[in-house]
């Protein structure tokens, strides 16, 4: 991109009011992918509920000083009450699976079905028993481990620009990133949509909450999204997206549908090939043709997408200032992200919690806890930049009076 | 599909230079379905306004969608005939194909953004089609210039209003400098405000830079006067298709603004669309209109309903109410959207809640059927409180028919709908039954809601709701993106509501359609009600609120067509024909 182009993000540039303030708490959006890599290693690093109460705090807070109360930032709370219905389907799986642990709480009745195959006889089914308080802690560490991520994934899907991520994905997988802006634009659309459809069955006279009454919803939610996705789809196609050169030919969309599906098939199969499937090992001169399979679908595939880049043409507008708070977030995120690596991989038991064999509180250290405190920059350089906005917006102000001020009483005079 | 072109040199634009010609053109969404275009030819010329109008249903949107290719590419059917547009095939090109020659805006102005913010929206097509750096700065500074949003080039598109939205969605269709520029129902979600935007945007750039467009458009009133031609697609391709100069297919289908309908009926040559083309009518008007009632001022035509005569029953009483929502600025501020309201309804009373966008009327409407809790204030709504009372109790006696009829639709079909909401309320089924046929949904009683087209979704939403047979019947925007045969059916339920008792209130930003309908009028600004009075006294003493009769004939005895025609003697017809001879 030529350096002509325009630096719109800019703080201010250009912006008043509400905007102006958004754009000083917005960040580039390579340093929010930094951000969500360091922030997602960590909650899957670790069960340890002190640390993910904190990663959940920082996230909670990114959220609420960046975002505010718009109406996309509603979606956040949306992935909690996913999270935490995925969490309370975990805890009822723990109940039912029972699981080890010494303080049994409840016994409950059960249910071994086994099946011999070959004079072998293997579990297929083994339900109830002993419900442990060490079983439910593992399984309540891990639905809350489920929760952080999904409201990191959350934050990070209402705080990133979705236009600029997706400018991002290259040109030869337009139909990909096609798709990913419709999938990142569907969630706070659905939750949205899921808003004013409780509002409609309320209307309708209708409160319950059974789960029965889901049924209806969902459908209407994906008739909606649905609707919502072809009709984006229809005007980014009225405007040119995916727009092939002039020497793209029928026959030559044939050939590359071919040659994607043919190489993603071959490699496929070599890989599964070379991998074995099961019990069902291969050997000798299977093995050989799985790799030569799985090397000429990856030839395929890279000619493929070759020739399709070739046939893409696509220019970028805009280029994303990069500002010093860019520069601490990502580095800061960066360098957090290899000490995480470096430590899980070396001192992985400073991460570990296990309630096994007896159930016991969770530890807690100083120096993983400050590394778990990190995810909270974003929060911490969005409020000073408000800040220092409001101040530069009041010291104008000011200024403006005092001048105006000063004219009148020289007009006077 | 016959195209009747009586009023042009044979429905074919005369000489210049052709942009889009259509032969023969016909197309069903499937092999065995009915045909939704049927052998229809036209050409459209360069710079050339050509407004199409036509009921829900009748095709107008595929019928746009043929000039870059969506139909049939994006959208499959069967189209037969020859077509071309701008010297190419649309439908060897495809659309992306024909982006840079022919530009594309929908209704909806949320569903087709793709960016976040307005500068980057405009970029897109250039992006797409790998124009330079340098080129595409100057492109989106015509762009922004052009549809005067420069000051909104940072802002989330999340942020604007809906005709900020649709005139960004017309920049961005605009930087590829297309031959042609085709628009589905540009203003039918938007408010006044945000409809004249645009439509004086589209005015503007047909006439300072002589851009072809190609526009589907309910709104008659602000477009016809600037249109070089006006297609009418009927409901059905068998029926005759109209084609030609606006005054005389708006007669002939009797459409248009008020005054085109007044002309109609009475028999004038051509039709007026404006105001000032009906000037030099008034004095005649006012002569006979004297002669049939000689005081300058008197009370309306119009009787009460027999609620109103007596002593109604109160239903609503409300004063003072407050209620704010979370301020999207600042993560913990609130934004005041009621600030003390005072407001009551009585059994039978016909009310039209007027206002700006944000000035508070939907936000009120949710305090009165308990959606929303006001912050403070005394609501009384049936002699309960809203809030505290049980909300499917509450939903029996006060029905809310939101923007979106679709929000109050979930089942599978109409009967469905209609099933459900005899559950719900305990009703025997007859009721239900006999709704359906008096909704003229009958018919439809197996189509799934999404299938239905605008005016019949509304019917089958008020069906469900109008079930158990509430006393308070509230309407949000009801006639937002109906055409005026739906309008018209809407009104008359309404009435009959009204007559058979309940209150009813509704939300618009109409007032030819509040005029019509209602006996009052209350106007929220910033939060508070400024006015409320009956309907004439508020819409005669304002130079907004009036509507175009009563602009033309300034009496506060005339608001609409119906008054001028009722007050006329039986021979008013005949003597307008003599006079317009």
């Amino acid at each position: 991109m030529s350096s002509s182009a325009p630096a719109s993000t800019a703080p201010g540039a250009g912006s008043s009011g509400s905007s102006g303030v958004a754009a000083a708490s917005s960040f580039h959006t390579l340093s929010w992918v930094v951000w969500l890599l360091f922030a997602l290693s960590l909650a899957a690093m670790t069960r340890n509920g002190w640390y993910l109460t904190q990663l959940l705090l920082c996230a909670y807070l990114a959220r609420r000083i960046l975002a505010g109360n718009s109406s996309s930032a509603r979606a956040w709370g949306v992935f909690l009450r996913f999270g935490i219905f995925l969490a309370l389907l975990g805890l009822l799986l723990a109940l039912l699976f029972g699981g080890n642990g010494r303080t049994v709480l409840v016994e409950l009745p059960r249910l071994h079905w086994t099946i011999t195959v070959a004079g072998e006889s293997a579990t297929l089914l083994d339900l109830g028993g002993p419900v442990t308080l060490e079983s439910l802690l593992w399984a309540a560490s891990g639905a809350f481990s489920l929760i952080t991520v999904l409201v990191i994934l959350a934050t990070f899907n209402i705080l990133v620009d979705h236009y600029q991520l997706v400018r991002r994905v290259p040109a030869v997988l337009d139909r990909a990133a096609t798709v990913a802006s419709i999938g990142l634009a569907f969630v706070p659309e659905m939750v949205r949509a899921q808003g004013e459809l409780r509002e409609g069955m309320a209307l309708r006279g209708y409160t319950g909450r059974s789960l029965r009454d889901l049924g209806p919803l969902f459908i209407a939610l994906l008739q909606e999204g649905l609707e919502r996705s072809i009709a984006l789809a229809e005007a980014m196609e009225a405007r040119g997206y995916a727009r092939r050169g002039a020497s793209w030919s029928r026959g030559r969309e044939l050939l590359v549908r071919g040659g994607l599906l043919a190489g993603l098939a071959l490699a496929l199969a070599g890989a599964v090939g070379l991998r074995g499937i099961g019990s069902w090992g291969v050997e000798g001169s299977q093995r050989l043709a799985a790799g030569v399979a799985l090397g000429v679908g990856l030839a395929l595939l890279a000619l493929t997408l070759a020739s399709i880049r070739r046939g893409v043409r696509r220019s970028a507008y805009r280029r994303e200032s990069w500002r010093w708070q860019d520069t601490v977030l990502a580095s800061v995120s960066g360098a957090g992200l290899g000490i995480a690596v470096f430590l899980w991989w070396n001192q992985r038991v400073l991460f570990y919690y296990t309630p096994f064999p007896t159930a016991s509180w969770p530890p807690w250290s100083p120096a993983i806890a400050l590394l778990m405190a990190l995810p909270i920059l974003p929060a911490l350089l969005g409020w000073w930049s408000r800040r220092e906005h409001r101040r530069r917006d009041q010291l104008l102000q000011t200024a403006r009076t005092a001048a105006r001020t000063v004219a009148r009483k020289g007009e006077q005079r | 599909m016959s195209v009747t072109d009586a009023w042009t040199a044979g429905g074919e634009t005369v000489g210049g230079e052709m942009v889009a010609r259509l032969d023969r053109v016909s197309y069903r969404y499937s092999p065995q379905g009915p045909a939704v275009l049927k052998e229809l030819s036209l050409e459209v010329e360069a710079g050339e306004l050509l407004v199409v109008t036509g009921p829900s249903g009748s095709g107008k949107s595929t019928f746009l969608r043929l000039f870059n290719g969506l139909v049939p590419n994006f959208h499959g059917g069967v189209l037969g005939g020859r077509l071309e547009v701008c010297g190419l095939d649309p439908v060897a090109q495809g659309p992306s194909g024909m982006a840079s020659e022919v530009g594309f805006v929908t209704q909806d102005p949320e569903s087709q953004t793709v960016a976040v913010r307005v500068e980057d929206e405009i970029a897109f097509a250039l992006e797409n089609a790998a124009l330079s750096s340098a080129v595409m700065r100057k492109r989106v500074e015509e762009g922004l210039d052009q549809l005067s949003i420069a000051d909104l080039r940072q802002r989330p598109l999340e942020e604007l209003s809906g005709g900020e939205r649709q005139r960004v969605a017309l920049a961005a269709a605009l930087v590829l400098q297309p031959s042609l520029l085709v628009l589905d129902e540009p203003t039918s979600q938007l408010d006044p405000q945000g409809a004249e935007e645009v439509l004086s945007a589209l005015r503007r750039l047909n006439e300072d830079l002589g851009l072809t467009i190609v526009v589907a458009e309910h709104r008659l009133e602000r477009i016809a006067h600037a249109a070089d031609r006006l297609l009418y697609l009927p409901a059905s391709a068998e029926e005759e298709v109209l084609l030609g100069e606006p005054r005389e297919v708006l007669a002939k289908a009797g459409l248009g603004p008020p005054l085109t309908r007044l002309g109609a009926a009475l028999g004038w040559r051509p039709v007026p669309l404006t105001v000032r083309e009906a000037r030099p009518r008034r004095r005649e008007i006012l002569e006979v209109l004297s002669l049939v009632f000689p005081e300058p001022a008197g009370e309306p035509p119009k009787t009460s309903s027999p609620q109103e005569q007596q002593n109604p029953e109160s239903l609503v009483q409300a004063s003072n109410l407050r209620f704010s929502y979370p301020d999207g600025d600042s993560p913990f501020g609130r934004r005041d959207v009621l600030r003390g309201v005072d407001f009551t309804l009585a059994a039978g009373e016909r009310i039209a809640l007027l206002g700006r966008n944000g000035s508070g009327k939907s936000t009120l409407l949710k305090l009165l059927v308990g959606l929303l809790e006001p912050e403070a204030g005394r609501l009384r709504v049936l002699r309960q409180q809203p809030r505290r009372s049980s909300l499917a109790k509450l939903a029996r006696s006060v029905a809310l028919l939101p923007q979106n009829p679709l929000r109050l639709l979930f089942r599978e079909s109409v009967e469905e709908e209609l099933r459900w909401s005899c559950q719900i309320h305990d009703v025997p089924w007859e009721k239900a039954e006999a709704l359906l046929q008096r909704l003229g949904l009958e018919a439809r009683r197996h189509a799934h809601p999404r299938d239905l087209s605008s005016g019949e979704r509304q019917r089958a939403a008020l069906a469900a709701l109008l079930v158990s047979e509430p006393r308070v019947l509230l309407l949000d925007e009801p006639t937002r993106g109906l055409d005026p045969v739906g309008k018209d059916r809407l009104l008359e339920l309404l009435e009959e509501q009204s007559d058979g008792g309940a209150a009813v209130v509704l939300v618009t930003h109409d007032v030819e359609l509040a005029a019509r309908f209602a006996r009052r009028v209350v106007l929220l600004a910033e939060g508070e009600a400024v006015v409320d009075g009956p309907v004439r006294e508020v819409m005669t003493s304002s130079t907004v609120f009036a509507t175009q009769i009563n602009k033309w004939l300034r009496d506060p005895r005339y608001l609409t067509v119906q008054d001028v025609l009722e007050a006329l003697p039986p021979q008013g017809d005949d003597a307008a024909d003599e006079e317009s001879s």
